[in-house]
C-alpha cells in the first residue's frame, strides 16, 4: 500500500523537511532515494486517499499503531556520564548542561547525546515489556508486530493489524495510558491507599491485565527493597523512618505475600508507595506523543539514520536480545579516514575499542568517522 | 432466525435493520402518514421529537414504560422513521444530536431489561460489536467481554475513571464488562447511528401536515440560541490562544469534549475572569447538557466547592500530551501556559 502513504525527507544541509511526497511503487521510492540522497527518510504510519495533498485535504483512512521507545526518555544514570556539549564557535567540549562556552563565552552551545550499550539494553527491556502488553493484554499476534532499531538510541514498534487501523486519537491515548500505567485508580482496584473502607479485593499473581501485573511487580518491589534503585525512590515517597521500618519487616512481609498480595497489611501511605513503584516498574516507557499522533511520520525501515550513519534495521523477534547497534547496525565501509575529533568518549564499535579522543587528529574507519561527523563532534580535515 | 424478528422487538428497537426492512415492506410513504388513519403515528412521532428537544429524555430516564412504548406496536414502530424525517426537516444540528441522544437513552432503558441472549444478538448483529462469553469473578461477576477496539470506540469518550482502559480487566484483546456496561456502550453506538440516519436524509422541506409543528420547534431552538449568545461575550475574543479558541468553537458547534478538555477550557475561562453563569451558558449547547451538573463542576474548578482549590489552566505541555495544542505552539511564541498568551496580549494592547 505504498501509494497510500505520505513520504518525507531531509537532504544534506537543508533544515526543512520535504513533505507530502506520494509514490506509486517501491521502484519509485528507490529512484527518489538515489536521486535525492536523503539524510533522513520518513514515511507515514497513516494511509491517505491523497497523500500528496496538504494535511487538511489528505483524507485519513487509518494508521498503523506505532510505539517509540527512546533511551533518552528513560532517565538512565549513564546519560549523565556520557552526554556532553560542544561550543559551535570555538569547538571546545563542555559539560552536558552548559548554556555558555567556558572558553570563548559563546552561547552557540550544542548538546550531544551519546549512546552506550547500557542505553540500548535499557531500551530493549522496555521493548520486552511493550511486547508483553501487546501480545498478552491486547491479544495482538506476534506476526503483526515488527520491531526496528531507530538508528540512534531506541526502537520503533509497528503494529500492522487491519482491525486496529481506524482507532482514533482518543482510543490511541487510552492504549498509551494503559501501557504507561497512567491514570490507574487504586481505589477501583481495591487497594487501600487511604483510610476509607474498601471492598476486600482478591489479587492473584496469575491474574492477567494490570491486576496481575501490579501484584507481581509489588512483590518484586518488596523483595528488592534494599537495592538502591528501589530504596532511593521509596525514601522519597515515605521518608527515611518509614522506609527503615519497612525494611525491618521485609522478610515477614514477603512470607505473608507468598500466596497472594496482602495490600491491607500495611499503613495506607506505605501501601500507596509500594503500588506506585510497582506501576513504575511494570509500565512500558513509550513516547505518548508518537502513539497518539495519527498523522505521524516515522523513519523508513532499513534506511540510514542521518544522526549516526547507522542502519535503522528491522529486527527479527529472536534477534532482538542479541542486537547491538555497534556491530549489527554498522553498514558504512571500513576504509580509514582522517578526521579532527573535538571529543569522543571511549567507544567500542565492531568489537574494537577507540578513544577517548579529545581535540586531536585521528585515522579511524569510515563507519566511525561518519558517526562522529553526523553527531557534529568531528570535522573532515 | 434472529430473535429480533418479532413486531415487539422491532418496535422496541426501530433502528435495527430488521425494523427498517419491515417498514419498507409496508410501502407507506411519509406523505401518507399525514392522513387521519395514521393520526396516532404522527402524535407519537411528535412526542418523540418533543421528548428529545424539550425534556431531554427525562421521561425515559425515569423508566416509565407507558412513555417508552406506545401500546400499539405498529404505531410505535412507524413513528420512528417519521420522527427521523421531522428532525431532518427541523434541520438544526443541536436538534439532530439531541434526538440521537434521547432515542439512544430510550433504547438503553429497554436493553437493560432484556435477557442476555437478546442483548448479545443486538450488540453483535446490529451494532457489529465483537463479544465473547467469559466467567471471571473480580469486584463483580463478569459474564461478558468485548474486544478492546469496540470498547474504546465508545468508552474513550466517557469521563468516569472506571471506564479508563487501565482500570479494566483486559486479557487477550477482550475487556470484561457487565450487562449494564454493555448497554451503556450500545447506547453510544446507537446514538451515533441515529444521528447518521438523520443526516443521511439531508435537508428536506417539511410536508404540509407537519409544517406548523416544525416551525414551532425551530422558533423554540432559535430563542434558545439567542439566549446563549446575548448572555455571553459575543464574538470570539482575540486575546485567547489558538487551543482555547478551538475548544470554544467545538463547544459552540455542540461537540462534546473529553473530560480533560472540559476541565482545561473551564479553568481557562475562570482564570481570565469569566463568570460561572456565563460558562454554564457556553456549555448549554452540549446535547447532554444538564445545568445542575455543569454548574457543580464549574464551581468545583473555581474553588467554590469540594477541596476549595482554585485551579489554574493546564500548562502547554500538558495540553500537548492530550493532543489539544494547536500546531505545537507555533502560533503562540514561547509560552508555557495558555494564560500567558492572554496576559501578553493585554500587555501589548495596553502599550499601544
Amino acid at each position: 500500500m505504498i501509494e497510500r502513504r505520505e513520504f518525507g525527507y531531509f537532504t544534506f544541509g537543508q533544515k526543512i523537511m520535504i513533505r507530502h511526497v506520494s509514490l506509486k511503487s517501491p521502484s519509485e521510492l528507490f529512484e527518489l532515494i538515489k536521486k535525492a540522497t536523503p539524510l533522513h527518510m520518513y514515511y507515514s504510519a497513516a494511509h491517505y486517499r491523497y497523500p500528496q495533498a496538504p494535511m487538511e485535504e489528505k483524507v485519513w483512512l487509518g494508521a498503523e499503531l506505532i510505539f517509540d521507545i527512546d533511551a533518552d526518555h528513560l532517565n538512565l544514570p549513564c546519560k549523565e556520564r556520557h552526554d556532553f556539549s560542544i561550543c559551535e564557535d570555538c569547538r571546545s567540549m563542555l559539560s552536558p548542561t552548559s548554556e555558555r562556552c567556558s572558553t570563548c563565552g559563546s552561547i552557540k552551545v550544542r548538546r550531544t547525546d551519546w549512546v552506550c550499550e547500557n542505553c540500548i539494553e535499557a531500551a530493549k527491556g522496555e521493548i520486552h515489556k511493550l511486547l508483553e502488553f501487546l501480545e498478552v493484554d491486547f491479544g495482538i499476534s506476534y506476526s503483526k508486530i515488527s520491531v526496528n532499531f531507530s538508528g540512534n538510541r531506541g526502537f520503533h514498534t509497528v503494529v500492522n493489524d487491519e482491525g486496529l487501523f481506524t482507532l482514533d486519537q482518543m482510543s490511541r491515548k487510552e492504549i498509551t495510558d494503559y501501557i504507561l500505567g497512567s491514570g490507574l485508580d487504586f481505589a477501583l482496584y481495591g487497594i487501600p491507599i487511604d483510610r476509607r473502607r474498601y471492598p476486600s479485593a482478591k489479587f492473584e499473581y496469575t491474574d492477567g491485565s494490570w491486576r496481575g501485573r501490579l501484584a507481581r511487580a509489588a512483590f518484586e518491589v518488596i523483595k528488592d527493597l534494599h537495592k538502591p534503585r528501589i530504596a532511593d525512590r521509596m525514601v522519597k515517597l515515605i521518608g527515611n523512618k518509614e522506609y527503615n521500618k519497612l525494611l525491618q519487616i521485609k522478610d515477614s512481609l514477603l512470607k505473608s505475600w507468598l500466596d497472594s498480595p496482602k495490600w491491607d497489611a500495611l499503613k495506607p501511605s506505605v501501601t500507596k508507595a509500594i503500588a506506585t513503584l510497582a506501576i513504575e516498574e511494570a509500565r512500558g516507557m513509550i513516547d505518548s506523543i508518537v502513539t497518539t499522533d495519527i498523522h505521524r511520520l516515522i523513519r523508513l525501515t532499513n534506511t540510514l539514520n542521518g544522526k549516526t550513519g547507522f542502519l535503522a534495521k528491522k529486527l527479527e523477534h529472536d534477534t532482538l536480545d542479541q542486537f547491538n547497534p555497534f556491530t549489527d547496525a554498522v553498514v558504512m565501509p571500513d576504509e580509514p579516514c582522517r578526521v579532527h575529533v573535538i571529543y569522543m568518549p571511549k567507544t567500542r564499535i565492531l568489537d574494537e575499542w577507540y578513544g577517548p579522543y579529545k581535540n586531536e587528529y585521528v585515522k579511524i574507519p569510515t563507519y566511525l568517522a561518519v558517526l562522529l561527523l553526523c553527531k557534529g563532534i568531528a570535522t573532515i580535515t | 432466525m434472529s430473535i429480533l424478528l418479532s413486531l415487539e422487538m422491532i418496535a422496541k428497537y426501530p433502528f435495527t435493520k430488521a425494523a427498517k426492512d419491515y417498514v419498507s415492506s409496508l410501502r407507506i410513504d411519509i406523505e401518507s402518514l399525514g392522513s387521519p388513519e395514521f393520526a396516532r403515528v404522527y402524535e407519537r412521532a411528535k412526542f418523540r421529537v418533543e421528548e428529545a428537544l424539550e425534556r431531554g429524555g427525562k421521561s425515559y430516564e425515569v423508566g416509565d414504560v407507558s412513555v417508552i412504548m406506545d401500546r400499539d406496536l405498529e404505531v410505535e414502530l412507524l413513528s420512528f422513521p417519521l420522527a427521523l424525517f421531522i428532525v431532518a426537516a427541523i434541520d438544526d444540528d443541536f436538534a439532530t444530536r439531541r434526538f440521537g441522544l434521547v432515542e439512544a437513552i430510550r433504547a438503553e432503558k429497554l436493553i437493560s431489561k432484556e435477557r442476555l441472549e437478546v442483548i448479545e444478538v443486538l450488540a453483535t448483529e446490529e451494532l457489529g460489536f465483537n463479544l465473547k462469553r467469559v466467567k471471571k469473578k473480580l469486584d463483580k461477576d463478569y459474564e461478558l467481554a468485548i474486544h478492546f477496539t469496540d470498547y474504546l470506540r465508545e468508552a474513550s469518550r466517557f469521563n468516569a475513571t472506571e471506564w479508563k482502559l487501565i482500570n479494566r480487566y483486559l486479557e487477550n484483546g477482550y475487556v470484561n464488562i457487565t450487562q449494564r456496561e454493555l448497554a451503556r456502550l450500545m447506547r453510544s453506538s446507537i446514538e451515533r447511528y441515529i444521528i447518521t440516519r438523520v443526516k443521511s436524509i439531508g435537508s428536506v422541506r417539511p410536508l404540509d401536515y407537519m409544517r406548523e409543528f416544525v416551525k414551532e420547534q425551530k422558533d423554540k431552538l432559535l430563542s434558545r440560541k439567542y439566549k446563549i449568545e446575548s448572555s455571553t461575550f459575543g464574538p470570539l475574543p482575540n486575546s485567547w490562544p489558538p487551543c482555547m479558541k478551538a475548544l470554544y468553537q467545538n463547544l459552540i458547534k455542540g461537540e462534546s469534549l473529553s473530560h480533560f478538555a472540559n476541565f482545561a477550557f473551564a479553568s481557562f475561562l475562570l482564570n481570565v475572569g469569566i463568570s460561572v453563569d456565563d460558562i454554564v451558558n457556553i456549555y448549554s449547547n452540549r446535547s447532554d447538557f444538564d445545568e445542575k451538573v455543569a454548574r457543580y463542576q464549574i464551581e468545583h474548578i473555581a474553588g467554590m466547592r469540594g477541596s476549595r482549590t482554585k485551579y489554574t489552566s493546564p500548562s502547554c505541555s500538558t495540553m500537548q500530551t492530550h493532543g489539544l495544542c494547536i500546531e505545537q505552539g507555533r502560533l503562540c511564541g514561547r509560552i508555557k501556559n495558555p494564560l500567558s498568551y492572554v496576559r501578553r496580549f493585554r500587555r501589548f494592547k495596553n502599550q499601544q
